[in-house]
């Protein structure tokens, strides 16, 4: 005797032969069907939240928080293919050095290889810039994935890419905080 | 007399030993179990007509629209609102603007403001959108949402870009224009819910 298992999940389908109710010798019974498909619907349809440490790259030349500065960040993984995540980033006070270069920012968990093979940036995201000197130049950023580099990467509204000079050269207490929504094929 | 369950969904798991006891329950596991997926996850797009407030004053749409969509899906909400300005009785409101969300939103998964006045950064990004001034191009432009509750109601901002004149970091009554007929705001957000 053996089973029929759905295309996707893999969800055990007995026929009427093959419904027993206790376990025999060389074929599990019900109690066991049935824990394996709840078991599998289980980890389809979980929805839960992790946190990560994000790490800054700035491409030119390392960064230095300030005092109390930090980067969090946190994700939730629904259904669970949809990575759905959140990152914070403080400049702090004394001792702030923004880096040189464009900004690369680490990434929960790998991007769907399908998407990960496309070519250039892909948008994914949208972020707040806080430029705690000036309302004017306070704005907003649009969140890519980089394919070559496996990281995101922001852009501001003219276009050009997010780093320690770009749209603004940062300082203390400047603030950016981002959002991004991915697909993944981690397990 | 179950005692085994699936992590996250608690869908039932009765060993042989239970079956063995009581056969006759097992249509009821199925049934329960198909009720929790089903609840949990053939859920349905839902529609309401939020609230629109201003920090010292609140804003109107006068003749226009509010109209705000979401699916709570395990208590991850994802939507949509759509704020059409129409004369005549539109008002500006008075400061920061805010739209209420259909939950109040987490706020120790999410960082959360407290005032429509506190300054953007701190807060979660949880969405973006779309100011169409219909006199202007160069006030027109996108924006990125993030979150803050107030007396216990959870609403969005609107955190602007850069453009010419930009006095205010959070569009509301004069930022980035006063509103006006055919002015629009179209915005997306998706968040875990308290």
């Amino acid at each position: 005797m053996g089973t029929t298992l759905t295309t996707n999940l893999g969800l055990i389908i007995p026929d009427v032969d093959e419904k027993i109710q206790e376990d025999l010798p060389t074929y599990a019974g019900w109690a066991d069907h049935n824990a394996d498909n709840m078991d599998n619907v289980d980890r389809l349809f979980r929805f839960t939240d992790t946190t990560y440490v994000p790490v800054l790259t700035a491409i030119g030349g390392a960064h230095t928080l300030g005092a109390g500065g930090f980067i969090t960040g946190k994700y939730l993984r629904v259904m669970p293919t949809l990575v759905v995540g959140h990152v914070l980033f403080y400049a702090g006070g004394a001792g702030f050095n923004p880096g040189a270069g464009d900004y690369r920012i680490s990434i929960p968990l790998a991007m769907e290889p399908d998407i990960a093979s496309l070519t250039d940036t892909i948008p994914v995201g949208k972020g707040i810039l806080y430029d705690d000197s000036a309302a004017s130049t306070s704005s907003v950023l649009v969140v890519l994935y980089h394919v070559s580099s496996g990281t995101f990467v922001c852009r501001d509204p003219s276009g050009g890419p997010f780093g320690a000079t770009v749209p603004i050269t940062l300082a203390q207490q400047d603030r950016f905080s981002l959002y991004f929504c991915y697909p993944t094929s981690v397990a | 007399m179950v005692v085994n369950t699936t992590t996250y969904l608690g869908l039932a798991k009765p060993t042989e030993d239970e079956l063995a006891k009581d056969w006759t329950i097992t249509p009821d596991h199925v049934e329960d179990n198909n009720t929790i997926i089903i609840d949990k996850c053939d859920v349905n797009i839902q529609t309401r007509t939020p609230a629109f407030i201003g920090r010292s004053g609140n804003p109107s749409v006068g003749a226009g629209s509010i109209s705000l969509e979401f699916i709570d899906y395990q208590g991850f909400v994802f939507g949509n609102c759509k704020i059409i300005f129409t004369s005549p009785g539109i008002a500006t409101g008075t400061n920061e603007w805010g739209v209420e969300l259909p939950f109040v939103v987490h706020n120790t998964y999410h960082a959360v403001g407290t005032a429509l006045n506190d300054a953007p950064g701190p807060m979660h990004c949880i969405g973006e959108g779309y100011y169409y001034d219909s006199s202007a191009v160069a006030t027109s432009g996108t924006f990125a949402v993030d979150s803050v509750t107030v007396a216990g109601v959870s609403y969005a901002r609107f955190i602007s870009e850069t453009f010419a004149g930009k006095a205010t970091r959070i569009i509301g009554s004069a930022s980035p224009v006063a509103i006006a007929d055919g002015d629009r705001i179209n915005f997306g957000f998706m968040f875990k819910k308290a």
